[in-house]
C-alpha cells in the first residue's frame, strides 16, 4: 500500500510468553506500548506524553478479547503451528566508532516468528546486564515482528561483543558477533611525523650549535707578541 | 489515543467476545499460536487522502480485514468467514468502522504531527577511509550519516567536483529503532596526488546540504613536510657553524700553550 506516511495501532496475544502485546507506530517508529504486567502506558519520546494520554487500561478488553478469539479459532479449526524460520539477526554502531568514546550497540532482530524470543549480550563471551534495553515487538513484513536490543558501551580495542538470540526456529543460541575494526591511520600521520621529528631535531640542532659558539674558548691573544724583546 | 477516542477498537473487539468461547479451557501447549489485531492509517499528501485498514491475522495467516476503500468486512480465508457474515450485518459497527477514517486517522495525524510529521533531526556526517590510505593504492571511503530524522535523504560522492556514480555502495537506509535513522554509502577509490572527495548531503533537517571533504594528500600535509625539513635544515646549519667555530676556538688556545711554555 503506497502512502506517504503509515500510523498502525498493533495488537497480538499468543499461548506462549509474552502473552500479549499492544503498540502504537508512526511510520515504523514506536510512539507507546502498554506494558500489561504493570498496566501502564510507556512512551518511547518524553515528548509524546505531552500530546497523547492512552490509559493503559483501555487496552485491557481488547487483550481479553483477542484472548478469546484465539481460544475460539484454536477450537473451531483444526489449527496447526506455522514452522519457524531463522530470524535475521545484525549486530551494528549507532555512530562511528572511535575509540574511548560512548557509543551504543544495536542489536537488530528481523523476520522474527513467532514473537517468543530470548536475547543476551556477550562481551568477550561473558553475559552483559548493565546498561542494556530494548524495544517491544514491532511489526515488520509479511505479517512477522522485528525488536531491537541496545548495549551502551565504551569502544577499545580488545573487547568483542556477541548477541545470543534464542529463538523457536533454532536449534541452538545464534551469536551475531561485533568488535572494533583495526583504526584507520589517518593520512596525514606520515607527515605530522616528518614535521615533528624536523622540529625537535632543528630545535636541538639549533639550541646546541648556538651553545657551541658562545661558549668558544678565547685563544686569539698570543703572551709571546706582547712581551718586551 | 485518549481516553474514549478508540471507539472503533472497542466496537471491534468486544465483537469478539463469543459465548462458546468461555467453555474452552487454557492448557499449556508447547505449541505456541498468535492471534494479531493490526488498525493501520495510510496518510498521502498530509490528511487529504486518508485510508483506513483493520487486518486480523492468525499466526501468518491475514484472515479477516476491513478496507475504508470497501466499506465492509471481507474474509480472506475460511477462518473469517463466520466473522465477516455477522458483523457485516451490524450496522453500527460498519457505521463506526467507515467513519474511523475521520475519527481516527485524521484525528491522530494532526494531535501528533509536531512530533512525528515535523520530526527534523538533522545528520551528523563522518567521512574516513576503510583501510590507511596511499596514493595508487585501492581503497574505500566510507561517508557515515548518523541520527537523522525523518528517513528522506540523500548521499552522493564527489571527485574533484564530478559526481561518481559508479564504484558506489551503500547500507541503505538502516533503522535504529529509537526515532533515529543511519546509512553509510561508499565509495571505491585509488587517491592520486590532489584528489578531493567530497560527501554531500541533503535533509530535510539540514538548512542547506553538508559537505564533507576527505583530500587524498592536503597541501596542508605538504607544508607539515616542508615545515619539518626547514627546521630540520635549519637546525643542522646552526649546529654546524656552532661546530666549527667550536674546533677553530679549541684549536687557536692549542697553539697558545707551547708559547707559554717558552
Amino acid at each position: 500500500i503506497k502512502a506517504e506516511h503509515v500510523a498502525t495501532y498493533d495488537i497480538f496475544v499468543q499461548t506462549q510468553h509474552p502473552s500479549g502485546e499492544c503498540m502504537y507506530a508512526f511510520d515504523g517508529d514506536e510512539q507507546f506500548y502498554v506494558d500489561l504486567d504493570r498496566e501502564e502506558t510507556v512512551w518511547d519520546l518524553p515528548e509524546f506524553s505531552k500530546v497523547y494520554a492512552f490509559d493503559a487500561q483501555e487496552a485491557l478488553p481488547y487483550i481479553d478479547s483477542l484472548k478469546n478469539n484465539l481460544r475460539a479459532l484454536i477450537q473451531r479449526y483444526n489449527v496447526t503451528q506455522d514452522p519457524s524460520e531463522p530470524p535475521e539477526v545484525t549486530v551494528f554502531p549507532k555512530n562511528p566508532v572511535e575509540l574511548g568514546q560512548p557509543n551504543v550497540l544495536i542489536c537488530h532482530i528481523d523476520r522474527l516468528f513467532p514473537p517468543v524470543l530470548n536475547v543476551t549480550w556477550l562481551r568477550n563471551g561473558q553475559p552483559v546486564t548493565e546498561g542494556t534495553s530494548e524495544t517491544v515487538f514491532l511489526a515488520s513484513t509479511e505479517l512477522r515482528f522485528h525488536k531491537f536490543h541496545y548495549l551502551t558501551f565504551i569502544p577499545t580495542a580488545q573487547d568483542v561483543y556477541d548477541c545470543r538470540v534464542e529463538h523457536w526456529s533454532l536449534d541452538q543460541p545464534s551469536l551475531s558477533h561485533w568488535e572494533m575494526q583495526e583504526p584507520v591511520q589517518v593520512s596525514e600521520t606520515m607527515e605530522t611525523t616528518v614535521c615533528a621529528l624536523g622540529l625537535v631535531v632543528g630545535l636541538v640542532g639549533s639550541v646546541v650549535g648556538s651553545a657551541l659558539i658562545v661558549r668558544a674558548p678565547h685563544g686569539g691573544h698570543n703572551p709571546r707578541t706582547q712581551e718586551p724583546l | 489515543m485518549g481516553a474514549g477516542r478508540a471507539p472503533w477498537v472497542v466496537a471491534l473487539l468486544v465483537n469478539l467476545m463469543r459465548p462458546d468461547s468461555f467453555m474452552v479451557e487454557g492448557r499449556d501447549s508447547p505449541e505456541d499460536f498468535v492471534i494479531q489485531a493490526k488498525a493501520e492509517c495510510y496518510f498521502t499528501n498530509g490528511t487529504e487522502k486518508v485510508r483506513f485498514l483493520v487486518r486480523f491475522i492468525f499466526n501468518l495467516e491475514e484472515y479477516l480485514h476491513f478496507d475504508s476503500d470497501l466499506g465492509f468486512f471481507v474474509a480472506l480465508t475460511e477462518l473469517g468467514e463466520v466473522d465477516a457474515d455477522q458483523w457485516n450485518k451490524r450496522l453500527d459497527l460498519l457505521e463506526t468502522s467507515r467513519a474511523a477514517v475521520n475519527m481516527v486517522c485524521r484525528q491522530e495525524y494532526k494531535l501528533g504531527a509536531p512530533f512525528t510529521v515535523e520530526r527534523n533531526v538533522p545528520p551528523e556526517v563522518t567521512v574516513y577511509p576503510e583501510r590507511t590510505p596511499l596514493l595508487q593504492q585501492h581503497n574505500l571511503l566510507l561517508c557515515s550519516v548518523t541520527d537523522f530524522y525523518p528517513g528522506d535523504i540523500s548521499v552522493r560522492w564527489f571527485r574533484n567536483g564530478q559526481e561518481e556514480r559508479s564504484g558506489v555502495m551503500s547500507t541503505g537506509l538502516v533503522r535504529n529503532g529509537d526515532w533515529t535513522f543511519q546509512t553509510t554509502v561508499m565509495l571505491e577509490m585509488i587517491p592520486e596526488l590532489g584528489d578531493v572527495y567530497s560527501c554531500l548531503v541533503e535533509h530535510p533537517g539540514l538548512l542547506r546540504p553538508v559537505s564533507v571533504a576527505w583530500v587524498a594528500q592536503s597541501e596542508y600535509s605538504w607544508e607539515k613536510i616542508l615545515s619539518g625539513a626547514a627546521a630540520f635544515l635549519l637546525g643542522l646549519t646552526v649546529f654546524l657553524v656552532g661546530a666549527v667555530i667550536h674546533l677553530k676556538a679549541q684549536k687557536a688556545s692549542v697553539e697558545t700553550q707551547p708559547g707559554n711554555e717558552d
